[in-house]
């Protein structure tokens, strides 16, 4: 009796730790949409009644809009980029079998060794040489830097989890290489790949430290305008903003997951 | 009757003429180390060939040189009078089955057996078809719609198989496809392969490290060892016949004894002498095998008669029961060991003794297999 009287407590402290871990890891999110729906100007938690004068305000400054279009554009920009090339090298490093490979995986990959603000400072300093500093092409590009080892990541784990005999198999039945590719590896692929593109859109919509340096004055993502605007003001439209940005990630992966596991457990 | 499901339609006689494989001077190896070193293969249209080896005889480099996965040092492949040496996989036409079934995850059961056809560009109505008549052969029409995760290790494999006919192929290539299977399972589905093989008449090359699946299914097989071929026959050929050492021990587990003949039926080992075996000129060296189950155990002094040999005096080393047998080992007097197999009679009049009885160990000189004989080489290939 007393042993199962133990394995009760042991189970319920169990319980207690995760739920304890888990109230930790949501607590910052939920205090931040509570807060954006107060109808005052004060951050006091909890707020006092309920209010949608936040997002009106947010939606209907012409800054905030721009900003948003920006970011927008740039996560359209990005995520096809990066998953494009971080497929196409993914599959290599993890298939393929050339001198160098484990090299060239290690440099794939090595943007997330390294400080992002020692990235940003090479940008910076590079960019300034082409001139590409406060653009949307240099955006583009430092963004896709910073997301690309993500989805190279994602892909391979995918990548080496890929039979190559089934690739042996769709030979023998007479597809040449690409059709090989297109029709068997890339579907197989797809997991890793939506993990990567979701990842990419994430990085792209939420950097600050690169963007800050290579951004300018007519190219404010969201996030940034968020970082300058909590300087001056702390009133609940940042809270209304990162609200939007969060339900925007939500309904991406919801939709991305639904679509994955469509196509799988069918 | 059956229903006749032949893949080959009349009005194809060109793909019916199909399935004569001619390999010569085939060598094959990674890094220096050569796995393969094919003479001459000759694999007959419409014949089922087992290639029998043990791991690393070079018996799935062969088949892969064949599919064109592996490209060869040195040799020609020819199918149907035409050299595909050096023509990619995906262009030699034949259709491969493997171990691990292969089939694409991703696809229903009828988009994987169509998925050679749709390469082809053949039209919905006859993909679907030739879908249908292979799902059929295999016996598989319900499953048509099914995911390949829904269905057992023995189903998926019939997909595999049904998907590689559809294409019909100028020749089947299988690696090893019922390995993966548990024993019953095996057992049914090489039936099944080769009532499909009769009936569909395509020319089928099948590897596998299994003697009984081997000998089961071939019309002929070609048993590797070392990327050489050491005998090509047909399963009682190289059962009853076997041309080597490697073959007698490799198929059946025979013993194998290697000495000089005394003259009087006898065979010196080096100190110890086994009796009964056929003539043998007296000071000819011979290596002779000995079938397991051809050998009786007796006590020693209730002597067998003279017809049926005297045979060799020993201990029994152990004995053990698996189900239709006995499986016994015999130790002699010089450190050798024999085994014999004992089938079970039921009563258990026929157990062998326990261990450490003495016992006589006989046979048949009939029953003896000369492996070699005459000077003390000892060539490895040479058939008898």
């Amino acid at each position: 009796m007393g042993e199962r009287a133990y394995d009760r407590a042991v189970r319920l402290a169990g319980v207690a730790l995760a739920a304890a871990v888990f109230l930790f890891l949501i607590a910052p999110l939920v205090v931040l949409v509570v807060s954006s729906f107060s109808p005052t100007g004060s951050m006091a938690f909890p707020p006092s009644g309920f209010s949608l004068r936040w997002y009106a305000e947010v939606l209907g400054s012409p800054d905030w809009q721009v900003s948003f279009r920006l970011s927008g554009l740039l996560v359209l920009l990005v995520v096809p980029t990066t998953v494009v090339i971080g497929t196409l090298a993914a599959y290599g490093l993890a298939q393929g079998s050339f001198p160098g490979r484990r090299l060239l995986t290690g440099l794939a990959l090595s943007p997330l060794m390294v400080p992002e603000i020692i990235i940003a400072l090479g940008l910076l300093y590079y960019f300034h040489g082409v001139g590409l500093i406060n653009s949307l092409p240099g955006l583009w590009l430092a963004h896709s830097l910073v997301a690309l080892p993500f989805v190279v990541r994602a892909v391979m784990v995918s990548a080496a989890q890929l039979d190559p005999v089934l690739e042996r198999a769709a030979t023998s039945l007479g597809a040449g290489r690409f059709r090989v590719f297109r029709t068997v590896t890339l579907p197989l692929l797809r997991p890793g790949i939506l993990a990567g593109a979701i990842l990419a859109g994430v990085t792209s919509l939420g950097e600050v430290a690169v963007t800050a340096l290579v951004a300018g004055a007519n190219t404010t993502t969201v996030p940034l305008r968020v970082f300058s605007a909590v300087q001056y003001q702390l009133d609940p439209s940042m809270a209304a903003v990162s609200t939007l940005l969060m339900a925007a990630s939500v309904v991406v992966m919801v939709v991305a997951d639904r679509f994955a596991r469509i196509s799988e457990a069918l | 009757m059956e229903p006749d499901l032949r893949l080959n339609e009349p009005d194809e006689p060109d793909e019916r003429a199909a399935g004569h494989v001619e390999i010569e001077g085939l060598a094959a190896g990674y890094e220096g180390a050569r796995v393969l070193d094919l003479d001459r293969l000759s694999i007959r249209k419409g014949e089922f060939l087992s290639i029998l080896g043990p791991s690393g005889c070079g018996k799935t480099t062969l088949l892969n040189s064949i599919a064109g996965f592996v490209r060869p040092a040195a040799g020609r492949i020819v199918i149907d009078g035409e050299d595909v040496t050096g023509r990619p996989p995906y262009r030699r036409g034949l259709g491969m089955v493997f171990q691990n079934y292969a089939l694409f995850p991703h696809m229903t059961v009828a988009a994987n057996v169509a998925y050679g056809l749709r390469v082809r560009r053949l039209g919905k109505a006859e993909q679907a078809e030739r879908v249908g008549e292979a799902l059929r052969l295999v016996g598989l029409e319900g499953y048509a719609e099914r995911r390949p995760k829904q269905l057992s290790g023995g189903q998926q494999q019939r997909v595999a198989l049904a998907r590689a006919l559809a294409i019909r192929p100028a020749v089947l290539l299988l690696d090893e496809p019922l390995s993966n299977l548990d024993a019953k399972l095996r057992r049914e589905m090489r039936v099944e392969l080769r009532a499909i093989q009769r009936r569909v008449g395509t020319t089928m090359v099948f590897v596998t490290h299994d003697q009984e699946e081997a000998l089961a299914l071939s019309d002929r097989i070609a048993v590797l060892n070392g990327g050489r071929i050491e005998q090509l026959g047909t399963p009682d050929e190289v059962y009853r016949r076997p041309a080597t050492r490697f073959v007698a021990q490799f198929i059946g587990a025979a013993n194998v004894l290697e000495g000089t003949a005394t003259g009087t039926g006898g065979l010196d080992l080096g100190g110890l002498v086994v009796n009964a075996l056929p003539g043998l000129p007296e000071g000819e060296r011979a290596v002779v095998a000995i079938r397991p189950e051809r050998v009786r155990l007796t006590a020693p002094g209730t002597a067998a008669g003279p017809e049926t040999g005297a045979g060799v005096a020993g201990t029994v080393g152990y004995r053990s029961f698996a189900g239709d047998a006995w499986h016994a080992e015999v130790r002699l007097a010089d450190g050798r060991t024999l085994s014999v197999r004992i089938a079970d009679t039921g009563a258990g009049a026929s157990d062998p003794p326990g261990a450490g009885t003495p016992v006589v160990a006989s046979w048949d000189p009939a029953d003896v297999i000369v492996l070699e004989r005459g000077g003390a080489s000892r060539p490895a290939t040479e058939a008898r």
